[in-house]
C-alpha cells in the first residue's frame, strides 16, 4: 500500500460485479475453447487408438465438449443477467459511454492520442476512459448476440418446445440456422481480441498510473491523487463550479471538503 | 354410387376388399402420416366418411424432380394415391391428355370445384419481367398460379422451389424467383420443402388432408410437424459417432469406410429439419448420410447459398477470399499479441526516455538530490 500513500482510495466496483466478472472470465474461456473444438473437432482422432465403443467416455469426446460448452453457456448467461442487474443499483458498475456528454468525445480523442503516445498538454485521470467505456459496451452487445444465437441453436433440440417457439423467429431473421452457426462462430473470435487487448491495457494502466487497475477487479478499489474527471459517475455529484458538458481541462478542483475521506487525508 | 360419399371405405367396398384389409390399410396410413396409434380411430372414421379430394398440380420454375420423387412413393403407392385416393384432375407432366383440352379441363375444374380442391404447386414463381421466365400453355406461371389459388381450399408447396424459391433463387437470383407463399396469401399453405421431398412425405401430406379435411399441424415455418419436427442430426444413426468425437476427415479414409460421422466434411444434418433419418428414402432403403455423403440441407431455406457443402466452416463470404474465420482469427490473434508486446515495449522505452530527460533537466537545475529525497528514494 506504500505506493498509494499519496492517493485516495475510491471504491468503484461492487463485490457483486467482481464476482460475476470472474465467473464470466472462466465461462468465456471454457466457451471459447470448447466452441473451437465443436467447430472443428478431432482430438479423439488425433490422439489415435480410439476404440469406438469407449470413445464416448473420453474427455475429448464431442459429448463432453458440448456438455461443458452448454454448462458454461448457462453460467455466462446468468452472470450476464446478474451483472447487468447489479449495474442498476451500483453506480460504479455502470460506467457506460455517455454519448450526450462533450467529455466523452473529448476523451475519445485524448485517450487515442495517449495510447499512440503522442504528447499532450493535459492528460486527465479517468475512472474509465471513453475508449474503455465504448469497448465494454460493445462487448456486452457481443455477449448478448452470442447468448441469443447460442440459445437459438440450443433450443432447436426441441423445435416445438417453448424455447424453440421463442427462437424460431430469431433464426429466420438471421437467414436460417446455418447462418446462426456462422454468426456465433465469427463473434466468438472477437472475444479473443477483446481479451488480449483488455488484459494488456489493464496491466499497462496498473504499471503506468499505479492506480490499482488490476487489483481493482479483486478489491474493487482504485487509487487517484485527485478526483478523476468523471467522478460524478461514481458519486452522482457534479463538481462545483463546473458544467458537465464543459469541464475545465486545466485545473483540478479539490473534491467535496465534507467528504470524510477527504478530511482524513487532510488530517494526515 | 351417387348417393354415397366417395370415401376410401367405399373404394374398398367397390373393389370387394374385406373390412380387415381396410383396417390394415388404415393402420398403415396412421403410421405413414406420422400419427400416434391412438389416432387410429379418427383415421378409420375419416376414411369411412370423408370425400376424397380433388387435386390440381401445377408446375412452375423447377426441374420436375419433385414429381420424380412423388411417383416413387411406395407406401402408399403413388398409383394408389393418384388413381384411387385422390382425384388428380390436372398435372401437366403426368396427364395423358395435353394441349388445349387439358387446359380447358383445368378451367372447368377450378370453376366447378371452386373452394374445394387442393392446389399442389411444384416450383418457384419468377417475378421479373412480368414472369415471362416460366410460361405454361402460353401463360405466365405467376398468372395461372394466382388464378388457381383463388378457389383452392388449401395449397401444398411441394419442394424447396415452391417453399423457398429454390436453386433458381440462388444469389443473385436473376429471374427474381420467389416462393409460392410470397405470391399467394389468405389460404392455408403447407410447406413440404426438400430437393426433392421424401416421396412418403409428399403422399403423406396430401393423404392427411384427404382424410381429415384439414391441414396437418404446422411448425413456425409452415412445415408439417410430423415430418419436419426433428433435425436430421438428432435422428441420424451416425449420431453416436458424433457424440463420441469420431469423424470422417476425408471421403476416402478409414473412418468413412467405418461409417463415422460426416460432420467435419460438411454435413448439414445439424441444421436441417426433415425425416430422412427416420423415414429414409425408397421405402426405407437409405438416405444420403447412410450412403456416405453428408446432408446438404436441401429442405432448408437458402441452402443453395450455403456452399461449400464439403466444409463445416465456409470461407469468409467476401470476393476473392479463400480463407476461413478460424485462419483469420488465429492470424489476427497472434498479430494482436505481437502488437500488444510492441506497444508495451514502446511504452517502457518512452518512459525511460522521459525519465532520462527529467533527470538531465533536474541535474542541470541542481534539483536532483532534492527531488530524489522528496520521492522517498524511489525513482
Amino acid at each position: 500500500m506504500l505506493i498509494h500513500t499519496d492517493k485516495k482510495a475510491y471504491v468503484v466496483f461492487s463485490l457483486w460485479l467482481r464476482i460475476f466478472h470472474w465467473t464470466m472470465v472462466l465461462s468465456v474461456t471454457a466457451l471459447f475453447w470448447t466452441g473451437l473444438y465443436i467447430g472443428d473437432p478431432g482430438f479423439a482422432a488425433i490422439t489415435g487408438q480410439v476404440e469406438p465403443t469407449f470413445a464416448i467416455d473420453g474427455w475429448f469426446s464431442m459429448e463432453m465438449m458440448r456438455r461443458i460448452h452448454f454448462y458454461a453457456g448457462f453460467i455466462l448467461t446468468f452472470s450476464f443477467i446478474f451483472r447487468i442487474a447489479g449495474a442498476i443499483w451500483n453506480r460504479g458498475d455502470r460506467l457506460l459511454p455517455r454519448f450526450n456528454q462533450k467529455r466523452y468525445w473529448y476523451g475519445l480523442r485524448e485517450t487515442t492520442l495517449h495510447y499512440l503516445m503522442i504528447p499532450q498538454k493535459h492528460e486527465h485521470h479517468w475512472l474509465r476512459n471513453s475508449l474503455a467505456r465504448t469497448a465494454y459496451a460493445a462487448v456486452y452487445v457481443l455477449f448478448f448476440c452470442e447468448i441469443v444465437t447460442g440459445f437459438a441453436m440450443y433450443a432447436m433440440i426441441e423445435p416445438n418446445g417453448i424455447l424453440g417457439t421463442i427462437f424460431a423467429p430469431v433464426i429466420s431473421l438471421m437467414g436460417g440456422e446455418y447462418n446462426v452457426h456462422i454468426i456465433h462462430h465469427y463473434i466468438a473470435w472477437c472475444f479473443l481480441f477483446f481479451t488480449i487487448i483488455h488484459v494488456y491495457m489493464a496491466f499497462r494502466e496498473d504499471v503506468m498510473e499505479e492506480s490499482g487497475e488490476v487489483s481493482s477487479m479483486v478489491s474493487g478499489m482504485k487509487y487517484y491523487a485527485h478526483d478523476p474527471i468523471d467522478i460524478e459517475d461514481l458519486n452522482g455529484k457534479r463538481r462545483r463550479g463546473e458544467r458537465i458538458d464543459k469541464p475545465s481541462f486545466t485545473t483540478y478542483r479539490p473534491s467535496d471538503p465534507n467528504d470524510p475521506r477527504e478530511k482524513e487525508l487532510q488530517d494526515e | 354410387m351417387k348417393n354415397r360419399v366417395n370415401s376410401l371405405w367405399t373404394l374398398f367396398q367397390e373393389r370387394r376388399l374385406s373390412r380387415r384389409t381396410f383396417m390394415k390399410s388404415c393402420i398403415a396410413l396412421t403410421a405413414i402420416l406420422g400419427l400416434p396409434p391412438t389416432m387410429l380411430d379418427s383415421v378409420v372414421k375419416a376414411a369411412e366418411t370423408t370425400e376424397l379430394p380433388t387435386v390440381i398440380w401445377l408446375h412452375g420454375h423447377e426441374c420436375t424432380g419433385c414429381s420424380e420423387a412423388f411417383i416413387r412413393s411406395s407406401s402408399p403407392f403413388t398409383s394408389d394415391v393418384i388413381l384411387n385416393m385422390i382425384s388428380l384432375e390436372y398435372d401437366d407432366t403426368l396427364a395423358a391428355a395435353s394441349g388445349e383440352p387439358l387446359e380447358e379441363h383445368l378451367h372447368k375444374i377450378i370453376t366447378e370445384k371452386s373452394g374445394k380442391y387442393i392446389l399442389a404447386v411444384e416450383g418457384g414463381v419468377p417475378l421479373d419481367d412480368d414472369g415471362v421466365y416460366c410460361t405454361v400453355g402460353g401463360r405466365t406461371f405467376k398468372e395461372s398460379l394466382k388464378e388457381c389459388a383463388k378457389g383452392a381450399a388449401a395449397i401444398i408447396e411441394y419442394g424447396s422451389c415452391a417453399s423457398w424459391g429454390g436453386i433458381q433463387a440462388a444469389k443473385p437470383n436473376p429471374t427474381n424467383t420467389v416462393s409460392v407463399s410470397s405470391v399467394v396469401s389468405g389460404k392455408p399453405i403447407i410447406k413440404v420443402p426438400g430437393c426433392p421431398p421424401i416421396p412418403e412425405v409428399m403422399t403423406g401430406v396430401v393423404m392427411h388432408y384427404a382424410l381429415f379435411g384439414q391441414i396437418p399441424p404446422l411448425d413456425s415455418q409452415g412445415r408439417p410437424k410430423q415430418f419436419y419436427g426433428n433435425r436430421i442430426h438428432d435422428t441420424c444413426y451416425r449420431r453416436a459417432f458424433f457424440d463420441s468425437g469420431l469423424f470422417v476427415e476425408k471421403f476416402d479414409d478409414d473412418a468413412s469406410k467405418a461409417g463415422w460421422c460426416l460432420y467435419k466434411v460438411g454435413c448439414r444434418g445439424p441444421q436441417t429439419y426433415n425425416s430422412c433419418g427416420n423415414l429414409r428414402w425408397w421405402n426405407g432403403l437409405s438416405y444420403p448420410i447412410q450412403s456416405g455423403h453428408g446432408c446438404i440441407g436441401c429442405s432448408e431455406k437458402g441452402f443453395w447459398d450455403n456452399d461449400v457443402f464439403y466444409k463445416r466452416l465456409p470461407d469468409i463470404p467476401l470476393a476473392n477470399t479463400i480463407t476461413t474465420a478460424d485462419t483469420v482469427g488465429t492470424v489476427a490473434a497472434f498479430t494482436a499479441t505481437g502488437a500488444v508486446i510492441v506497444h508495451g515495449a514502446a511504452t517502457l522505452a518512452r518512459n525511460k526516455y522521459n525519465d532520462i530527460q527529467e533527470e538531465k533537466r533536474l541535474k542541470e537545475q541542481g534539483l536532483w538530490d532534492e527531488a530524489k529525497h522528496n520521492n522517498g528514494g524511489r525513482h
